[in-house]
């Protein structure tokens, strides 16, 4: 009896083992077309005869925002009405999880033909082997966008000399600042556009009222993807956090950020973004280190607030070893999967979604061809002309300061946690800017795979 | 009816041996295992696939960053990195610190409510209702709003002691790494304690009367009562509650990635929700296979104890 029932376990164990060394297997990746073989994306109709069956396309989005998802929506539907023989099967999927999803639908056989990037998302597929250079699917379309992009050298879409990225969106960084608390304090906000770390500081000294429950900044220690304090490197010359390259820049930038600490409220250790809105809009935090989306982040709850008389939109302050100020700016958009198995027709999705008819209707942020307006901005977005002082300010300000690409890191999730749990430290007082210099530079350099270029 | 009946051919005194007849004992286990089978063919396709995939995983370096094929046998290394892990010994005592007093406080509510509904009083029924709220309600949804109430700037609970008098100045019940621990005991008590008071209320409801009706006859106080009746009879409850409990524990995850993601830092990271971060956010899939496999063989332990007691009590 002993003997049939250990044949019996053994057959449980077999199972799996054989059932595990049929699947987990490396996909199969259909070789990269050759430039004479690429597509022809603008008129694919004409030159092939439609399917029985029509080619599914697996697009996945991270716009989970409710205008992005109508954007989004009705594209897709557009190109499935118009296109009987290829269909877009749109997958909603958040931020945090696209990486996970991808690689999951890639191992279980079943890859993604295009998602959505952002600036070290792009560069984590790009290193991990999993896109496709579009140069070859879409020769003119990438043709069409290099001279609009800004500064195409610096962008986060090369690798390699290839364009692996179709943006549809760029966004700049940069101050939000509270304009009622700013004049409270005897600070006029249009006098700020070329401030530099000691009038912030001396800014956010005169703001902070403890016994108010008031203060200059936050840092938002508790989501280290967004946790403050990576654009003081920024600001004094360096590329980003994993940029060790001037030791002394690198050591001010982290003084720096301890000498802001005062002005900051101490809730903010296990403050997330939600929390980081929360705190600007109810004027606990008078500014916000925030990108050109931000106004759609809470226009509804804070209208007031989130206006030309309630809110400016300033630079980042200037360290000593800048001369100008300067925007970071970064794109968002598209790219296509090295295991996808319908290139094709994923470049046909792509050439379409990225006509300047549907990207014109993006409704949030600034465009990334030039050709597209303030005014086409402002025709899209969903707050009409509530946003165009908001527009306005930025492109001024794009203008007016050096458009500074910020192409991001990988692995950033890691990176950003070594950068928090370090400043946390320096927060607390446990270690001096120079120690944690040494500490970040330990942490980091064996890790990352790519440095922001 | 003979066993072997069914597997003969012709007459009983003509027929020759047939080559399949089996012995009756064995064809009975034979109809066991075909009965069993696809059972079992379910439990390798759902468990023991994954298992055996997630433990492969765990002697690899996957490192989704790096490419799906970047998998390499590494043998033990995984398992060193983790033992060599400065980080590690502050997230086990956290997961034990955890589990330590969310039990406690988790029993000793638990346990005093359960006294307290399994008397008659007016509105008996409705309290007991009341009671298992914070149980039905969706975990998330529940630490969500904790993290409000929670909040150092703006949560409701400091709003309310520091207009009570009870606080000068506001405590930041998530971001202080002193506090922390307390404020996360609190919501998993919160969230939990209903478990075992519905546990320990049926254990209560099933101690014959007779029992304290003879222990005051003979002089015994209430609390005497308690100590001899009700906790000896209660114990085969108790640490059934305690083995499941500390396995769901040890496991524990949305409460507290919602409330700090293991913040200020690290302060109140444990396994689970490190596994997590290890796997989902680091995307270091080996590495994390390797920390859910330990934890597993950990958790191994109770439900073991726990299967034994089980079966001692059938």
């Amino acid at each position: 009896m002993h003997k049939r029932v250990s044949i019996l376990l053994l057959l449980v164990m077999v199972i799996p083992v054989l059932l595990s060394a049929c699947g987990g297997a490396a996909p199969t990746v259909a070789p990269q077309p050759a430039a004479t073989s690429a597509p022809e994306t603008t008129a694919p109709e004409a030159t092939k005869a439609p399917p029985a069956q029509p080619v599914k396309v697996i697009y996945l989005s991270a716009g989970t925002a409710e205008v992005e998802q109508d954007w989004n929506e009705k594209w897709v539907k557009a190109f499935n009405d118009s296109h009987p023989n290829i269909q877009i099967q749109y997958e909603l999927v958040a931020w945090a999880d696209l990486l996970t999803k991808v690689s999951a639908m890639i191992a279980g056989g079943n890859p993604p033909d295009i998602a959505w990037y952002a600036p070290s998302m792009i560069k984590e597929w790009y290193y991990g082997g999993l896109l496709e250079p579009l140069d070859d699917w879409l020769p003119q379309d990438i043709e069409e966008l290099l001279p609009a992009i800004r500064d195409p050298s610096a962008s986060d879409i090369i690798y390699d000399g290839k364009y692996y990225g179709m943006p549809f969106c760029l966004a700049g960084l940069g101050v939000i600042a509270r304009k009622d608390i700013f004049a409270e304090a005897g600070y006029d906000t249009d006098d700020l556009m070329n401030w530099d770390w000691a009038k912030y500081k001396e800014i956010m000294a005169a703001v902070t009222k403890p016994d108010k429950n008031q203060y200059g900044l936050q840092f938002a220690f508790g989501e280290p993807r967004i946790s403050g304090g990576k654009y003081w490197f920024l600001t004094n010359g360096l590329r980003d956090v994993t940029d060790f390259s001037n030791k002394e820049a690198y050591v001010e930038a982290l003084q720096y950020s301890m000498d802001l600490f005062p002005y900051s409220p101490e809730a903010q250790l296990q403050w997330v973004h939600a929390d980081t809105l929360t705190c600007y809009m109810n004027g606990v935090c008078s500014v916000a280190f925030q990108g050109s989306y931000f106004q759609g982040d809470i226009i509804r709850q804070a209208p007031e607030v989130m206006s030309n008389e309630g809110s400016a939109v300033l630079p980042y302050p200037i360290g000593p070893r800048m001369d100008d100020c300067m925007v970071p700016w970064y794109t968002v958009g598209w790219v296509m999967f090295q295991a996808s198995r319908n290139k094709p027709e994923a470049a046909e999705v792509l050439h379409f979604l990225a006509s300047r008819e549907a990207v014109n209707e993006w409704p949030m942020n600034m465009a990334p061809k030039t050709e597209i307006t303030l005014e086409d901005r402002v025709r899209a977005s969903e707050f009409g002309e509530e946003v165009r002082w908001w527009l306005e300010d930025w492109y001024e300000m794009m203008e007016i300061c050096k458009p500074a690409a910020r192409p991001g890191y990988a692995p950033s999730n890691e990176i950003n946690q070594i950068y928090t749990e370090v400043l946390l430290e320096l927060y607390y007082g446990s270690i001096t800017a120079e120690e944690a210099y040494e500490q970040l530079k330990a942490g980091i350099e064996p890790i990352v795979i790519a440095p922001g270029q | 009816m003979p066993d072997d009946v069914l597997s003969v051919q012709g007459t009983p005194g003509t027929r020759r041996p047939s080559r399949f007849r089996l012995p009756g004992r064995q064809r009975k286990v034979l109809t066991g295992i075909l009965l069993i089978l696809p059972g079992l063919v379910l439990i390798a396709l759902l468990i023991g696939y994954p298992f055996v995939f997630a433990v492969s995983l765990a002697f690899k370096d996957l490192y989704l960053v790096k490419g799906m094929d970047s998998a390499t046998w590494i043998g033990l290394d995984n398992f060193r990195k983790f033992f060599a892990d400065p980080s590690t010994k502050p997230i086990v005592l956290n997961t034990v610190r955890y589990v330590i007093f969310s039990l406690l406080t988790q029993f000793l509510v638990g346990l005093g409510l359960a006294v307290l509904l399994h008397r008659e009083f007016k509105g008996r029924g409705i309290m007991r209702a009341a009671a298992l709220i914070p149980w039905v309600m969706p975990t998330l949804v529940a630490t969500i709003v904790w993290r409000f109430i929670l909040d150092g700037s703006w949560g409701v609970l400091n709003y309310s002691l520091i207009g009570m008098g009870v606080l000068e100045k506001p405590i930041n019940w998530l971001a202080d790494r002193n506090v922390v621990w307390w404020s996360l005991i609190i919501v998993s008590l919160w969230r939990h304690f209903p478990f075992w008071y519905v546990n320990l209320l049926a254990g209560l409801q099933v101690i014959p009367e007779e029992l304290y009706e003879v222990a005051k006859i003979d002089g015994a106080s209430a609390l005497k009562s308690f100590w001899y009746i009700t906790l000896p009879l209660l114990r085969p409850v108790i640490v059934v509650l305690f083995l499941l409990e500390t396995i769901w524990r040890s496991n524990e995850f949305t409460t507290i990635w919602t409330l700090t993601k293991g913040g200020p830092g690290k302060a109140s990271m444990t396994m689970a929700p490190y596994v997590y971060q290890q796997s989902f956010s680091f995307y270091r899939v080996g590495y994390a296979s390797a920390i859910s496999l330990l934890l597993t063989m950990a958790m191994l332990v109770f439900t073991v104890i726990y299967i034994r007691r089980t079966q001692l009590e059938h």
